[in-house]
C-alpha cells in the first residue's frame, strides 16, 4: 500500500490539504498519515500578547497555550472526522521539534507529501512561493503535492517536459503513484527555444516512453520563452488541471539566478502541482 | 507496462537475466528491450582502468564479432516470441554504447543484467568497471542476476538508517509491486546492542507497505558475515541502496553487497538517486 502524508499547520488548518490528500489517498488506495507540525517554538500568539497591565504573564501564557492546544486538537478531530467518513485507512502523527526538519524526515519514510502552497508555519503571510514551501521542495525524498487554496476533483493531467532526468523521473514517479488517472485526458508540454528544433527532447524515446503509459497522450510544443509560454497556456485551459513537472533538483544559486517553474506556477496557476526530482 | 531493458555485451547471452524478465513478464506483462552493447579488448584495456574513477571505452569491431551479437540476437528474439515477451532491440556497437544505455535507462523502469556474464571477460573476482558504471550511473533500478537463482518468493530489505537504504525500499515497492505481497524481512545488521536507526518510522512504512512484513535484526559483524548469512537464503531477493556512492568513498569503505553480487548468491535489487 503507498503512503501518502499531508501536512498540517494545526493553527491554521488548510480544508484544502485536507480534501485534496483524501482525494489523492482514495484515488491510489493509500494509508494516509496527517502530519501534524506542532512545532514548539510556534504559538498563535505573539510575545505583547502575554504582558498585562498587572502583570499577570504566567497565567496569560498558560491560558494562550491552553488555547493554542484546544485548537490544535480541534484540527486533528477535523482530518480524523474525515478520513473515518471516507474510510481511508489513516494515522497522525504530533510532531513537536522544529517544523521544516520533522516534516522532511517524514518525508523519508513516505511515498508522497501533500501540502497547501500558502503554509509558512509562522504568524505572518508571505508572497508565494513561501520560504516553508521552497525549503520543503529543495530537501524532500519523496514527490511533493503543492495544492491551491480550493480543492477541485482532477480532469486532465499535463506533464511538462523539458528532456532534463528529472522531467522524466517526475512523469515515472506519478504513473507509478497514480494509475488510477490513466482514463484522464493527458497531454505532454514542452516549449522549444527559435533556434532548437521543433520535435520533443530524445524524441523517439520520449513517445515510445509516453505509449507505454499513456497510449491516448497528446503532446504540445510550444515555441518561446518557457516560463511565459507555460503559463499563458495552461490557463486557458478549462478543465482542472493537474501538472507535473521535475523540479528543485538545482541548488538555491541556481534558483535565485534563474527562477524554478514550480514557484511560476506557485505564484500563477490555482491547480495542483506534482513535483518531483531525482 | 513497464519498460524493462536487459543488457547483454558481445553476445554473452545471460540466461539468468532472460530468466527473470521471462517470470516477470509472466506476473504482469512488459515491454523489454535487448540492449546490445560491443566487446572490450581486454588486451587493449589501460593498465589501472580499476583505479580511475571512469571506465575506458573500446571500440572494436571484427566480423566475427558482428556475428557473435548477431546470434545472441537471433537468440533473444526467439525466446521473446516463444515466451509472448513484447520486446524491441538496441543494438549499439559503437564506443559510445555505456552512454547511450544510460540514457535509454532515463526511459525505462528497470534494468537487468546477468552478474556472471555482463563483460565477463575483464575477470571475475570483483565487481568489473562496466558493471560498476551500470550500476553507478543508470537512472533507473538495476536488477542484477545470478545465472542459477530461485525465483524471489521473499524480500530482504537492507537498512542502514540512511535515507539511500529507505530510498531504495521506495523504489523496489513503485517499480516491483508485484514481489511486494511476498514474505518481507527488513534486515538490519548491526555491532552489538547498537540501536535501529527511526525504527518506529521505518516499521510503520514497511508494515504498511509489505503485508508479510516482519523484522530482523541480525547480531554479528555485517562486514565479515553478511554474504555468508545472505548465501542461505535461497528463494530471496536483497533490496539495497548500495553503490550510490562516490568512487572516493568506495575507495575506502568495502560495501558488503559486492560480495553477494561477485559470489552470485541471490537477485540483488539496486536503486539510488
Amino acid at each position: 500500500m503507498k503512503t501518502i502524508i499531508a501536512a498540517f499547520d494545526a493553527l491554521k488548518f488548510s480544508n484544502s490539504t485536507k480534501g485534496y490528500s483524501i482525494y489523492f489517498a482514495n484515488i491510489s488506495k493509500a494509508h494516509l498519515t496527517g502530519v501534524f507540525l506542532d512545532d514548539f517554538s510556534y504559538t498563535s500568539y505573539k510575545l505583547y500578547e502575554l504582558v498585562e497591565e498587572d502583570g499577570r504573564f504566567v497565567k496569560k501564557l498558560n491560558e494562550l497555550d491552553k488555547e493554542d492546544l484546544e485548537t490544535r486538537k480541534h484540527s486533528a478531530k477535523i482530518f480524523e472526522d474525515a478520513c473515518k467518513k471516507e474510510d481511508i485507512s489513516y494515522s497522525i502523527h504530533h510532531d513537536r521539534h522544529f517544523a521544516i526538519k520533522e516534516l522532511i524526515h517524514e518525508t523519508i519514510y513516505n511515498d508522497l507529501l501533500v501540502i497547501h502552497s500558502v503554509e509558512t508555519l509562522t504568524h505572518y503571510q508571505e508572497k508565494l512561493p513561501t520560504n516553508f514551501i521552497q525549503h520543503t521542495l529543495a530537501k524532500t525524498h519523496c514527490p511533493v503535492i503543492v495544492v491551491p487554496d480550493k480543492f477541485k476533483p482532477v480532469e486532465k493531467i499535463i506533464f511538462l517536459y523539458d528532456g532534463t532526468p528529472s522531467s522524466v523521473y517526475a512523469i515515472k514517479m506519478f504513473s507509478n503513484i497514480f494509475h488510477s488517472f490513466k482514463h484522464l485526458p493527458v497531454e505532454t508540454l514542452s516549449v522549444n527555444t527559435s533556434n532548437q528544433s521543433p520535435h520533443l527532447p530524445d524524441n523517439k524515446l520520449m513517445r515510445e516512453f509516453m505509449t507505454r503509459r499513456f497510449p491516448k497522450a497528446s503532446y504540445t510544443i510550444l515555441k518561446g520563452e518557457p516560463s511565459s509560454e507555460i503559463r499563458s497556456y495552461l490557463n486557458t485551459q478549462y478543465e482542472n488541471l493537474f501538472v507535473v513537472l521535475g523540479a528543485y533538483s538545482r541548488g538555491g544559486l541556481s534558483r535565485l539566478i534563474d527562477e524554478s517553474m514550480a514557484d511560476v506556477l506557485m505564484k500563477n496557476l490555482r491547480a495542483p502541482l506534482f513535483i518531483a526530482h531525482n | 507496462m513497464k519498460k524493462i531493458l536487459i543488457a547483454f555485451d558481445n553476445g554473452n547471452f545471460s540466461e539468468g537475466a532472460f530468466e527473470m524478465a521471462r517470470r516477470l513478464n509472466e506476473m504482469e506483462p512488459v515491454h523489454l528491450v535487448g540492449f546490445f552493447l560491443p566487446a572490450v579488448h581486454y588486451a587493449n584495456e589501460p593498465i589501472g582502468a580499476e583505479v580511475v574513477a571512469q571506465p575506458y571505452y573500446i571500440p572494436l569491431m571484427e566480423e566475427e564479432d558482428f556475428n557473435v551479437i548477431e546470434d545472441s540476437i537471433i537468440k533473444f528474439e526467439e525466446k521473446c516470441s516463444e515466451n509472448n515477451i513484447h520486446y524491441s532491440l538496441h543494438k549499439d556497437l559503437i564506443d559510445a554504447a555505456i552512454p547511450s544505455l544510460k540514457i535509454e535507462t532515463r526511459f525505462s523502469d528497470l534494468l537487468i543484467i546477468g552478474s556472471e556474464m555482463f563483460y565477463k571477460n575483464l575477470g571475475k573476482e570483483k565487481i568489473n568497471p562496466y558493471l560498476k558504471y551500470a550500476m553507478h550511473e543508470v537512472e533507473c533500478p538495476v536488477l542484477i542476476v545470478p545465472e542459477k537463482f530461485q525465483f524471489p518468493t521473499s524480500n530482504i530489505l537492507a537498512y542502514d538508517g540512511d535515507e539511500t537504504s529507505v530510498f531504495a525500499i521506495k523504489q523496489f515497492k513503485l517499480f516491483l509491486p508485484e514481489l511486494c505481497k511476498h514474505k518481507t524481512m527488513l534486515l538490519y545488521a548491526s555491532e552489538k546492542n547498537a540501536e535501529i536507526p527511526d525504527l518506529s518510522y521505518i516499521e510503520e512504512y514497511a508494515a504498511i507497505s509489505f503485508p508479510g512484513f516482519e523484522t530482523c535484526e541480525v547480531n554479528f559483524d555485517a562486514k565479515k558475515y553478511f554474504a555468508t548469512w545472505i548465501s542461505e537464503k535461497k528463494g530471496a531477493i536483497l533490496i539495497t541502496g548500495s553503490f550510490g556512492r562516490s568512487e572516493f568513498s568506495e575507495f575506502f569503505r568495502h560495501s558488503f553487497v559486492s560480495e553477494v553480487i561477485t559470489e552470485h548468491y541471490i537477485p540483488v535489487f539496486i536503486a539510488h538517486k
